[in-house]
């Protein structure tokens, strides 16, 4: 099999967009109300350890992914295990992605359609993009990113004659503990949900170049998602946090004179890229790894059947969009926790010694697995 | 041959499943909403009339509007009851505004407004607006001037106000908006009926004062200047009456330009003081009397005497609401928690009591940067 590769631009590109691609509709750092842009602030520092770690792993081992790491440090049997916990993790995040399209969709645009409908139609697209491979979602990313910049900062430009700034005065009114708790939340939802990226980087072509495409995609994606904070902060003040979808509120309030308005089903597209994408890796990342873990020859057998499962995974997940948002907002930043720190940090510990103790084994290790 | 076979029967499939959606509506099946008055109902609680856009085709594409009526137990239900009547569902995307009458409102416009800034159809960017009349209703049956639709035309009125500034405009999501807020009271415009020459048109003047979500009273025109002065919300409009030459008719100023700064002044033992500075720069526009415009002690005079005009409407607005209503429509309390977080959250709770005690000094500075064309007042000939 011919090995893919993907240029360090592509895959920071797929990583901004699969930070922004829900952040950008659900709202981000909610707990802090009006403060919430310092926890975006905030997030994005606590990320940055995690994301030099998730780097650190993936430049150890240039063309290897997650679960081949993981299979070297700890051996046959541990090393299955965790990786069923991260198929587990990425097949979850991927109906999760699916499900807040369907909510959003369903209670935006089209509330008698059966959620199911729009959820099917993301399931195919991405059964399609991840069929034809990581080297196809890059070159998408690629195309489809100055877009979205486009778009998302043309929509911010034209709201501020809508903002008020003084909304986001007092800063600091609550003190320091609901800024924590929403820069936890951002850190969780969307910085270090990047951890199964490095299912996927292995595609990158030098052993330098992880740190640099984490380390810029992230700064990038955190300023984009620092702008739509500020704007949804500034144009609808402290019920910010009391929508479910503020950027479509916050944008549905722009108008330019007479003509230039309802503008929201622009940001709209924005968010159904981002959840392709985001959609795409998730079962990309959940595809390699049963492959990885039954020993297939190649992962594409396996993408329509995970994607159905994923779709009906999703649908099933809540009863309705309260129950959501309870759990995106509450449960998950610590459900995910595991995934996005421990998990690693016990990961590269173990690798970090066994490299230490001896680099030979390292090299063979790597040169005849997998 | 059989590729390109199966990607027609594709296409064709997707053409078929994904060409009409579910809520698939055509224009001609909706019936357009442009305004929403709520009332008391004669056996429910709610009465809601619709004005609704009939555009009628032929030569000239004309737009007339219709009044619709339905009761209902929740606001809810009355506009679903519609379809009983339409056969049509109400489509809201191009409502302008909304009249809640006075008796709704003095029980709390809570249960009112909270489906209209729920529901996804609706937009919450619209105008809520207050009736002076006994219901809302009347003013929707009044007649327009430049537009057949009043929603329309109460929607253009509340968008040029700002060369008036003799109401406020509250959109629905800034009311909700400072109904969280401790600190700030709402106002909302009133709108009443004005006759002239045998056609009775919507008028929009003066503002009701709200405590949380209930009606306690109201302010008029002259009154909500004074308030918008305060808020640093006014654009525009003209300062007069009081402001005499030679004991005859009053002077137009009109308003180019007002900044008000208000700053909060903490005293020992947590006494709040605020200082308003308010800054205007006006033009004089009218004069009916002969005056040297080019003496500069007859315009410091005026300069000064329109300074002190505003500084004593002002000052009587603030006392006014201070002793009556005894409510803080002015965002005192919110300038404070902006600005000084850590005393608020000390004073805060029970603001509206430290309201009415509430020492406010007012300063008032008046530029007059000129006279129209016209750089001298007419002179009669002897």
């Amino acid at each position: 099999m011919r090995k893919e590769q993907i240029s360090d631009k592509e895959a920071m590109f797929v990583l901004i967009i699969y930070y922004i691609g829900s952040s950008f509709i659900l709202g981000v750092g909610g707990e802090a109300k009006n403060d919430a842009w310092i926890s975006v602030i905030l997030g994005v520092v606590m990320a940055v350890p995690v994301i030099l770690i998730y780097a650190r792993l993936l430049s150890l081992f240039p063309e290897k992914d997650l679960f081949d790491i993981l299979d070297w440090a700890f051996g046959k049997w541990i090393g299955k295990l965790f990786a069923l916990v991260y198929i587990w993790y990425s097949f979850h995040l991927g109906a999760l992605v699916i499900r807040n399209f369907g909510e959003f969709t369903n209670t935006i645009a089209i509330p008698e359609t059966p959620m199911i409908v729009p959820m099917l139609c993301i399931g195919i697209i991405c059964t399609v993009a991840v069929t034809s491979g990581i080297e196809v979602i890059g070159r998408i990313s690629a195309a489809v990113l100055p877009i979205l910049i486009i778009i998302v900062s043309t929509v911010s430009l034209m709201a501020i004659p809508k903002m008020y700034f003084h909304f986001l005065k007092p800063i600091l009114g609550n003190g320091f503990l609901p800024i924590i708790k929403g820069g936890f939340s951002v850190f969780s939802f969307p910085f270090a949900e990047s951890v199964l990226l490095m299912g996927v980087f292995s595609s990158l072509k030098t052993n330098k170049s992880p740190y640099r495409v984490y380390l810029l995609g992230t700064v990038i994606a955190g300023l984009l998602i620092l702008m739509i904070t500020f704007r949804n902060i500034t144009v609808l003040g402290s019920t910010y946090s009391k929508f479910y979808f503020p950027a479509h509120i916050a944008v549905s309030m722009v108008s330019l004179g007479d003509f230039l308005q309802r503008i929201e089903l622009a940001v709209a597209v924005d968010f159904v890229f981002g959840v392709f994408i985001k959609t795409s890796i998730c079962l990309l990342v959940t595809c390699k790894g049963i492959a990885k873990l039954l020993r297939l020859n190649d992962y594409r057998s396996i993408v329509i059947q995970v994607a159905l499962l994923m779709v009906y995974f999703s649908y099933t997940l809540y009863d309705s969009i309260m129950e959501m948002a309870g759990w995106a907002f509450k449960v998950y930043a610590y459900y995910a926790f595991p995934f996005q720190v421990i998990f690693p940090i016990i990961l590269f510990v173990t690798v970090e010694i066994k490299v230490r103790r001896g680099k030979k084994k390292l090299q063979t290790g790597v040169g005849t697995d997998g | 041959m059989k590729k390109f076979l199966l990607l027609t029967i594709f296409l064709f499939i997707n053409v078929m499943i994904l060409a009409g959606c579910w809520n698939y509506k055509e224009i001609e099946k909706l019936t357009i909403v442009a305004g929403v008055a709520i009332d008391k109902g004669e056996n429910n609680p709610f009465r809601v009339t619709v004005e609704i856009v009939q555009i009628s085709g032929g030569k000239e594409t004309k737009a007339t509007s219709k009044l619709l009526t339905m009761e209902g137990k929740t606001i809810f239900d009355a506009v679903r009851n519609a379809i009983s009547l339409t056969g049509k569902k109400l489509y809201w995307s191009h409502t302008k505004l909304v009249i809640i009458s006075k008796d709704i409102a003095e029980n709390g416009i809570l249960r009112v407004i909270d489906w209209y800034n729920r529901d996804a159809e609706t937009r919450s960017d619209v105008y809520l607006l207050i009736s002076k009349e006994k219901t809302a209703r009347e003013i929707l049956e009044g007649k327009g001037v430049t537009d057949e639709i009043k929603s329309f035309e109460i929607a253009d009125t509340l968008k040029n106000e700002k060369s008036l500034s003799k109401a406020p405009t509250t959109e629905l999501w800034k009311f909700i908006n400072d109904l969280e807020s401790p600190g700030i009271s709402n106002v909302v415009p009133t709108v009443n009926i004005s006759t002239s020459e045998n056609i009775s048109t919507p008028q929009v003047m003066g503002l009701a004062i709200f405590k949380k979500a209930t009606l306690i009273g109201f302010l008029n025109g002259r009154e909500s200047k004074s308030v918008l002065f305060v808020k640093d919300e006014l654009k525009g409009g003209l300062i007069l009456d009081g402001v005499q030459v030679n004991n005859s008719q009053p002077v137009s100023l009109e308003i180019f330009k007002s900044k008000t700064k208000m700053e909060p002044i903490v005293k020992a033992n947590h006494n709040i003081e605020f200082n308003v500075n308010i800054n205007t720069t006006v033009s004089l526009e009218e004069i009916p009397t002969s005056m040297n415009l080019t003496d500069e002690i007859k315009l410091k005079k005026l300069t000064s005497r329109t300074e002190e005009v505003i500084k004593k409407r002002v000052g009587d607005c603030i006392k006014k609401v201070q002793s009556k209503y005894g409510v803080d429509i002015f965002g005192f309390g919110e300038n404070l928690r902006e600005n000084n977080p850590r005393i608020w959250n000390q004073i805060g709770n029970n603001w509206d009591d430290k309201f009415k005690e509430l020492k406010v000094n007012v300063k008032v500075k008046v530029k007059i940067k000129g006279s129209g064309i016209f750089s001298q007042s007419i002179k009669m000939g002897d």
